[in-house]
């Protein structure tokens, strides 16, 4: 090695001093001189074994004053607190004298100096955060030792937690609390910033009693990582994070999680207590992953019903399910202090009974076949039907006739009793308009776990300018942006595990499911099945489906290969817990990738203004999603390329600043041949209209702060259809 | 449990980490607890592999891919099978491992490209940001075979962890100070340490001097061997891993 290599290696620091230890004359030491062959040879040494307790009750009996130092240019005055990740200072700044509270990483709590460095850049993300109800942070630095810390506004009044009982009194108090709270939060989503770990004791209250939510997104950095037992001195807080927080996907949170940590905050206001109690964190962490919260009234009855179903809809297990941001949450709250009717409603029998059925599909299963057996029988034993039950009969053909065509029905039929519309989400593939917007004839409606699907426009069919044919629907609002971080950020704290463990990558993509959003007000509509099939106004009994699964053999027999089929690729689908997943679709050679393979993906991206989008992330992914197999970035022309494919079929999926955007794929890559998949975004409002030719859509949904998304992507079809299903090739937009 | 903690003394060496990753190879449900214990144990120790590598004579960049896919072939599921109790320490079956893996990677001719397989760690944060425990001349990184670049590496790592681990249990009881002004009398012999000398500077008595830093050397001892013990299959193996850390340590400069 040259001198040269070892100013820009990051091997060991360099000494050409022999600096032989007197003792041992071994020449290696730590930073601080010791020897280091000498500190081994401590650990031979005999004695009793000293716990943390212990030394620290040793160490607390020096009662010396406390000797000031420093923290760069703040004078440590007092500990004044101590978490999982850190210890917080009252501190005095050094020219200025301004009292101020400092918190200081703890080393070892960081696991690696590259979380560190996210530890860094974060704060330095919050540090740029400038809300009223956000705790202000004056400077990010770090100490000699490399540590970072950060300076912020010290709270004198304490935290939430402190004032749980007064404030217990209050409702109304507590509520206009957390909108402010929740509208700090939203204002920090909007700035690509997730808290993470809210809780009372995070929230501090300055000297006029206003909120001023601290900690933003730095308690995850530092605390996430896959390892159960760390995850113990974690889960601290636990009752107050989100279900999902929780699990391997740890890594993988999303706005949802801080609205599902807003309501725990509240019901802890409101009733004195999380939603969630056990005799340990994981105990708790179990019942809020597996039983529904409980009612707010149950423990606090003199409560408006209306706080409890807001607290309910926060508390949702389902990201989905909960408010779609912060802010909607804050404007619900708004409307309950102003005595109007609040948006979200109680959570129907139909809905519990629909959960319950997904928690317990066996069971679900067994009890449909029993009740089909039984119709059965009783049918044959009846032989043919009484003339008087014919009209029962044709209403039966009628139902089914929904079932194939469901643009012919509409959930937001005024008509359509709350029974009706829940006993549609039942439906595989029903698309459930919802009651507000009708002036796009091409939106789809219900949860939309996936960020993309494709519909085909065809020619016009017989009946397609009946009104009666017409799908009216709406897509699934955007969710909120998601934090500023990508998954490669994440991957040091999930660990490098996430690498090529394919569970482990799915855990580290984004939460589609939490991404996704619910215009419809009715909680059921976030469970609705995933398959979502779209009737255009042109063709609706020829409409192309999207399903969240493989719908070869489903396929209407009308639609038969021609049908547009993608795969939307769902957190469901792509963790498939449940042991379904499309292995015989999946069937992508994936783990003979070499350099020298031939085939390669190309193409380009583009936003909705014909801009390319340069350092976006591309996931070349097998087709099923559950492999990452390449990754790519936009160049900044907006292309990227992926070589070293073996043939095959394969996803890519668009990143941009960590969010998903889009997933298309492509036919068979070729051998020596580059498939061109293109993310063209381009708005066409009126994408319906457009019937001439074969043109795919693709939906991605607006993401606040983004520049892209919410719009209809146009692509061009080749032609080149897959012969077997759901592939399509697209060609740039001209 | 988190061995980490420390609460519980020795009694924590039946839920090492390694001992964990080898007593689940085999079982289906305790994997994913397996993997994370290794990616922990990696996580800790990735300078000894990519010293190791990069004395392969390795560029950095290189190095950097190497250990990279090294880690992610070690984290692979079916790694764990290959983990049995008569590999003894998880230094030695890493190094082991280690080395199996740069002989295949050195066979292959498409070795993979930099970030051209699957996203990773930025080694520019990992690295540049890590500041290094270890001094060690030039002429003795160049001149040691890499298996002792290795060790060497291993032991800074184990001592450093346990050193940082004392020092933040005395700052959370803000005595820092008191840290500072004793840690460097960890490794003297007791006719060694001026107890009036520290007293005077401390401003307090002798005898509490002496007592914290009886105290210290104490809790440092079982902070390092909780951290050795992390890495043997049994905790009787934890005094052979240090002395055979630090026979490397002191055969170093030969």
């Amino acid at each position: 090695m040259t001198d040269s290599d070892s100013a820009s290696d990051p091997l060991p620091s360099s000494s050409t001093e022999e600096a032989k230890c007197e003792k041992c004359a071994a020449t290696i030491r730590l930073d601080t001189g010791i020897c280091v062959n000498c500190l081994l040879r401590e650990g031979l040494e005999g004695g009793d074994e000293v716990s943390k307790t212990s030394y620290q009750s040793v160490l607390a009996e020096v009662d010396a004053p406390q000797k000031s130092w420093f923290l760069g240019n703040y004078e440590i005055l007092e500990q004044i607190g101590c978490g999982g990740m850190g210890v917080i200072y009252r501190a005095r700044q050094r020219h200025s004298r301004r009292i101020v509270a400092v918190k200081r990483v703890l080393s070892y709590r960081a696991d690696s100096h590259g979380a560190l460095q996210r530890f860094r850049r974060e704060a330095q993300a919050v540090a740029s955060l400038d809300h009223p109800n956000i705790l202000p942070i004056y400077e990010v630095s770090e100490s000699e030792d490399g540590l970072p810390f950060f300076s912020m506004k010290l709270a004198d009044k304490g935290s939430l937690h402190e004032h749980t009982t007064s404030l217990r009194e209050q409702p109304r108090k507590c509520v206009e609390l957390m909108a402010k709270v929740a509208r700090a939060v939203e204002y920090a989503h909007s700035r690509g910033v997730l808290h993470r770990d809210l809780k009372p004791g995070n929230i501090l209250l300055d000297d006029r009693g206003e909120p001023l939510v601290s900690d933003f997104g730095l308690a995850k950095l530092l605390d996430g990582n896959n390892d159960l037992t760390r995850s113990l001195t974690t889960f601290g807080t636990a009752g107050f994070i989100a279900p999902e927080q929780a699990g391997d996907s740890a890594a993988d949170v999303t706005p949802a999680a801080d609205v599902y940590s807003l309501g725990a905050v509240l019901f802890n206001m409101l009733t004195g207590r999380p939603p969630f109690l056990g005799a340990n964190p994981v105990s708790v962490i179990r019942k809020a992953s597996e039983t529904q919260a409980p009612k707010l009234r149950s423990l606090a009855p003199s409560l408006d019903r209306d706080v409890e179903t807001i607290c309910a809809r926060c508390l949702e297990r389902e990201p989905g399910a909960r408010y779609r941001s912060a802010g909607e949450l804050a404007a619900e709250l708004d409307r309950w202090l102003d005595g109007r009717p609040i948006m979200a409603r109680p959570v129907s029998a139909p809905a519990r009974i629909w959960r319950w059925s997904q928690r317990n599909p066996k069971l679900v299963g067994a009890a449909t076949a029993g009740i089909l057996l039984g119709a059965t029988a009783v049918w044959l034993f009846r032989g043919e039907p009484q003339a008087g039950h014919g009209g029962d009969r044709s209403h039966l053909a009628g139902s089914l006739a929904e079932v194939s065509h469901p643009a012919k029905t509409s959930s937001t039929d005024p008509r359509m009793g709350e029974r009706d519309r829940s006993n549609l989400f039942t439906v595989p593939g029903y698309v459930s308009p919802t009651d507000s917007e009708a002036e796009s004839n091409t939106r789809v409606t219900g949860v939309l776990p996936m960020t993309e699907f494709i519909r085909e426009e065809r020619d016009t069919a017989p009946n397609s300018s009946s009104p009666t044919n017409k799908t009216v629907a709406n897509v699934a609002p955007a969710p909120p942006d998601t934090p500023n971080i990508t998954g490669r950020e994440r991957l040091p704290a999930a660990l490098l595990l996430a690498k090529k463990n394919p569970a482990a990558m799915t855990a580290a993509l984004p939460d589609t499911e939490s991404n996704s959003t619910v215009r419809d007000r009715s909680s059921e509509a976030a469970l609705r099945p995933k398959k979502i099939a779209v009737d255009t106004t042109t063709s609706p009994a020829k409409g192309a489906s999207i399903s969240g699964r493989d719908r070869s053999s489903e396929a209407a027999p009308g639609a038969k290969k021609s049908a547009r089929e993608v795969t939307v690729a769902t957190a469901e689908t792509r963790s498939n817990a449940n042991g379904r997943d499309r292995s015989p679709e999946a069937g992508v050679p994936t783990s003979k990738l070499t350099d020298k393979s031939p085939a390669s993906i190309q193409g380009f991206v583009k936003d909705a203004k014909g801009e390319p989008i340069k350092g976006a992330d591309l996931r070349i992914e097998s087709r099923d999603g559950k492999q990452v197999l390449r990754t790519a970035k936009t160049d900044p022309n907006g292309h990227y390329s992926s070589q070293g494919l073996q043939p095959g079929v394969y996803r890519v999926t668009l990143a941009v600043n960590g969010a998903v955007k889009a997933s298309i794929m492509n036919t068979r890559t070729k051998v020596n041949q580059p498939t061109e998949l293109n993310f063209d975004f381009k708005k066409t409002p009126k994408a319906a209209a457009n019937t001439k030719g074969r043109k795919h859509m693709v939906w991605v949904p607006n993401r606040t702060g983004s520049h892209i998304g919410g719009t209809w992507v146009e692509v061009d079809d080749k032609g080149n259809e897959h012969s077997e299903s759901n592939m399509q090739t697209y060609a740039p937009r001209r | 449990m988190n061995g980490h903690e420390g609460a519980n003394g020795p009694h924590e060496f039946v839920t090492t980490r390694w001992s964990l990753i080898l007593s689940a190879a085999n079982l289906t449900n305790e994997e994913q607890k397996a993997r994370d214990a290794l990616a922990e144990l990696c996580r800790t120790y990735w300078r000894p592999i990519f010293l190791f590598v990069r004395a392969r004579g390795y560029s950095i960049e290189d190095a950097q891919d190497r250990t990279q896919d090294f880690f992610v072939t070690i984290l692979k599921k079916n790694w764990l099978q290959h983990a049995d109790r008569n590999r003894g320490r998880f230094r030695s079956f890493l190094l082991k491992s280690l080395q199996n893996f740069l002989v295949n990677a050195a066979e292959k001719s498409h070795a993979h490209k930099r970030g051209g397989d699957v996203e990773f760690i930025s080694w520019d944060d990992w690295m540049a940001e890590a500041p290094s425990q270890l001094s060690i001349s030039v002429q003795a990184l160049d001149s040691l075979p890499p298996e002792r670049i290795f060790d060497l590496s291993w032991a800074t790592t184990v001592v450093d962890h346990a050193f940082q681990r004392l020092r933040e249990e005395c700052e959370s009881k803000n005595k820092l100070w008191l840290f500072q002004a004793l840690s460097s009398y960890l490794t003297n012999e007791r006719d060694e340490v001026s107890y009036a000398e520290l007293s005077a500077e401390l401003g307090i008595a002798e005898t509490v001097v002496k007592k914290q830093l009886h105290n210290m050397r104490q809790r440092y001892r079982s902070l390092l061997r909780e951290e050795v013990s992390q890495t043997v299959a049994d905790p009787a193996d934890v005094d052979d891993e240090i002395r055979y850390l630090c026979a490397s340590l002191a055969t170093e400069t030969r």
